[in-house]
């Protein structure tokens, strides 16, 4: 009910999750609202660190409900995705029942072994049979196979998870549910059918400027413009990883820390490092930038 | 409320705004369709950019065709920013009252070149809009008579304007003040980003009008947007050169894993004893779950072989992206470039920055022999006399090219050599499949010694040549 309430207009939802430290854009607030209204899961999808995540993060933190993560990878399956039946806890079980002679009751036993006691509950699973308001993040879906994908199509479109053993276990209520993609390879065409689609690029200069000074507020508001202008510009240069926004604030942090008052080509070239994490790229900047204040 | 008065009429535009789409190339399914009415029903027709998002959200699902996507929507839902139901009394207001005024005059030219200039100082986007606005009003002359397109409207407003000198003359005027040259350099590319969204206010505001003057199928129709998968690589112009090269690193990586599918633990095969006893320790000594060997993994490896000459070099380009994308994920990619010379440029492709991979081709690879144009014949000829040894029987050969060979001796059996010296040869080949083999096309020639042979004219192809790997 709490989230809901949360819910009211695309308006709203952009000043709540503002309340929340979270500038969110009209179309990125819009499509939240519009994916809650629907019940249907977001694919969000966009360049590395442009708060994807955070997204998830920030809509729970509104709403108060609890954050359920899955953290995607290769090599995901089943047992870590949905559940697992507790193997110790059934052997133990099985035990117990042996050694007090009541070998009579082997169906008992079984009936027994494959209930909710002897469930390991895994992420998918969790967020399905919670009974408070979750959000669900499925976070770096791009990451795992194909054909573990699969595994999410049910849970996504019809909210319910099936057993073999217990049946089928339906959601006690609709979680809002957050896919992310760093778009490393095409997802299937099934998943992207049971989704809205978000794509969450690098902000406009002045949207940046706002998120530095929301999270630096030590930093001059005209020092934050420079930055923001700075990091547009060398977002055109073909690098090999672009800075995200959180490596623009990690870099205003540094420069509120080192204590610089001026942008200029002497406090860039001193902290151009934190901004970008490769040397080539650092290279390339320099030359590009800062090539005639070398000489 | 208005809803229920135009019911019939609105779900019929919706349905022709789809359909739109379709033929443009994205792919929209039934239920999307109705995603796309109760996207209506939710957030309403107050506000015509939050409708935009939203409806984008449920019809869209490819970063690629956002592009196609909000141009088609401007077609069929032309308006200003914030609302689109009024825009068509406003635009008859506008038209009216501009007419009027004297916009042959030089001063309200200068006026204007000023404004522009001023406004670009300042980046007031909002100021620019309006720019962009009377610009169009002054300068565009739409004439609904006349059969021609936005594209045309927009060169000749671009032009009055003279958005080009005012680049030129705001850029001059940074370079010449006394900063240094980070802060001159910030302020250029700023320049260069406003000129563009400025363009795009000017496009938007054409296509706009153009809508309500003509009407909303006319424009539709003239529209000839299609999804970057589509857009040949031969022909492909710069903007379409970016799209594609962002895509191409997915691609790249979906080839890299569609080749090295063995490697992938498999669910049979041989038990790994060990691993399984010490599993079984947690389940008192039971079994439960087999752990399996893990396959000794195969490296594929790629050599890619490539023509860059001028008949391909569209092709040549999105190729280079390619060879670069793939050197990024398998260790093993040797590329080979020719036009009728061959060199290998793989250690050239090893760094990591594309541009100077590319300019470094241009500049240091031997692929010139006699008179630059493509020779496959002598391309084959040389590697299979100095490379042929870099094959082993598990190398695939990936060839890029047109096959059109200038009229010069196929040496077919130098492509023999190479086929017999690898697991597979592949040729992915830029003209449709009908244009094999006329003129100088000689496919037929190197045919019989490709394992296989794809028509890869757009990312859409690729993508199936790709999935074919598996």
């Amino acid at each position: 009910m709490s989230i809901e309430s949360r819910f009211e207009s695309v308006q709203q939802v952009q000043k709540a999750l503002e309340s929340v430290n979270y500038l969110a854009d009209e179309d990125t607030a819009s499509v939240t609202f519009l994916s809650q209204k629907l019940g249907k899961p977001i694919l969000v999808e966009g360049p590395a660190g442009t708060g994807k995540t955070q997204l998830a993060k920030s809509v729970a933190d509104m709403t108060g409900a609890r954050l359920i993560r899955l953290q995607c990878y290769e090599g995901l399956d089943e047992s870590k995705a949905l559940y697992e039946w507790n193997y110790k806890k059934q052997l133990l079980k099985i035990q117990s029942v042996q050694s007090n002679d009541n070998a009579d009751s082997w169906d008992s036993v079984r009936e027994d072994i494959f209930s909710d006691d002897f469930l390991l509950t895994r992420p998918l699973l969790e967020a399905i049979t919670a009974t408070e308001p979750v959000i669900l993040l499925i976070d770096e879906i791009d990451r795992v196979e194909i054909e573990t994908e699969a595994l999410l199509l049910e849970i996504l479109s019809e909210y319910q998870v099936s057993i073999p053993e217990l049946g089928t276990i339906e959601a006690k209520q609709i979680p809002l549910v957050f896919l992310t993609s760093n778009n490393t390879r095409e997802l299937s065409e099934a998943l992207k059918r049971r989704c809205v689609f978000l794509h969450l690029d690098y902000p406009t200069v002045e949207r940046e400027t706002k998120i530095i000074l929301n999270k630096v507020p030590e930093l001059d508001s005209k020092l934050a413009a420079n930055l923001a202008e700075f990091v547009a510009s060398i977002r055109n240069l073909d690098l090999k990883k672009h800075p995200s926004v959180s490596e623009t604030l990690d870099w205003a942090q540094a420069i509120v820390a080192l204590g610089i008052k001026q942008f200029d080509s002497d406090s860039t070239n001193k902290s151009l490092n934190i901004l970008l994490k490769y040397s080539q790229d650092i290279d390339k900047v320099k030359k590009e930038f800062l090539s005639s204040t070398e000489k | 409320m208005e809803r229920q008065n135009t019911e019939s009429g609105f779900v019929g535009h919706i349905s022709d705004f789809i359909e739109s789409l379709k033929s443009a190339g994205i792919p929209i399914s039934v239920s999307d369709k109705q995603d796309a009415l109760d996207a209506f029903e939710i957030v309403g027709f107050s506000d015509r950019s939050i409708i935009k998002s939203c409806l984008r959200s449920v019809l869209i699902n490819r970063m690629t065709h956002i592009s196609v996507f909000d141009t088609v929507f401007s077609v069929y839902f032309p308006g200003t920013e914030r609302s689109f139901l009024e825009s068509e009394i406003a635009l008859s207001n506008t038209i009216n009252s501009e007419q009027v005024e004297g916009t042959e005059s030089v001063d309200f030219h200068e006026k204007m070149f000023a404004d522009i200039t001023a406004a670009m100082v300042d980046g007031s986007e909002q100021f620019l809009q309006t720019l962009a606005n009377s610009a169009v009003s002054a300068y565009s002359e739409i004439d609904p008579e006349r059969p021609v397109g936005s594209s045309y409207y927009l060169y000749k407003t671009i032009r009055s304007v003279g958005l080009e000198d005012v680049v030129k003359i705001v850029s001059e005027e940074i370079n010449l003040n006394d900063k240094s040259d980070l802060d001159k350099r910030i302020a250029i590319d700023k320049i260069k980003r406003l000129s563009k969204e400025f363009r795009k206010m000017v496009e938007a505001e054409i296509r706009r009008r153009l809508v309500l003057l003509k009407g909303v199928e006319t424009i539709a129709a003239m529209t000839p947007d299609s999804v970057i998968e589509d857009s040949d690589f031969i022909y492909a112009t710069k903007e379409e050169m970016q799209a594609i090269k962002k895509a191409i690193a997915p691609m790249a990586k979906k080839i890299a894993i569609n080749l090295a599918r063995k490697r992938k633990k498999s669910s049979r095969g041989v038990v790994d004893i060990r691993k399984t006893i010490r599993k079984s320790l947690s389940t008192g000594g039971v079994p439960v779950t087999l752990e399996m060997k893990v396959k000794s993994p195969s490296k594929p490896e790629l050599v890619v072989i490539a023509d860059i000459s001028g008949s391909v070099a569209s092709f040549a380009r999105f190729t280079l992206h390619l060879i670069h994308g793939l050197s990024s994920q398998f260790s093993k990619v040797k590329s080979y470039v020719f036009i009728d010379g061959l060199d290998d440029v793989t250690t050239i492709f090893q760094g990591n920055d594309i541009d100077a991979a590319i300019s470094r081709v241009s500049s240091e690879a031997d692929v010139i022999w006699t008179d630059g144009h493509s020779n496959y014949g002598h391309a084959f000829e040389v590697f299979d006399q100095k490379y042929i040894e870099h094959l082993t029987n598990k190398s695939t050969v990936l060839i890029l090219g047109d096959a059109r060979n200038n009229y010069h001796h196929s040496n077919a059996e130098a492509l023999s050599s190479i086929s017999n010296n690898c697991k597979r040869l592949i040729w992915l080949n830029p003209e449709p499949e009908a244009y094999w083999n006329s003129g100088d096309s000689i496919m037929r020639d190197y045919q019989p010694y490709c394992d296989e042979t794809y028509e890869v004219r757009n990312l859409k192809q690729l993508e199936e040549f790709v999935d074919t790997l598996s």
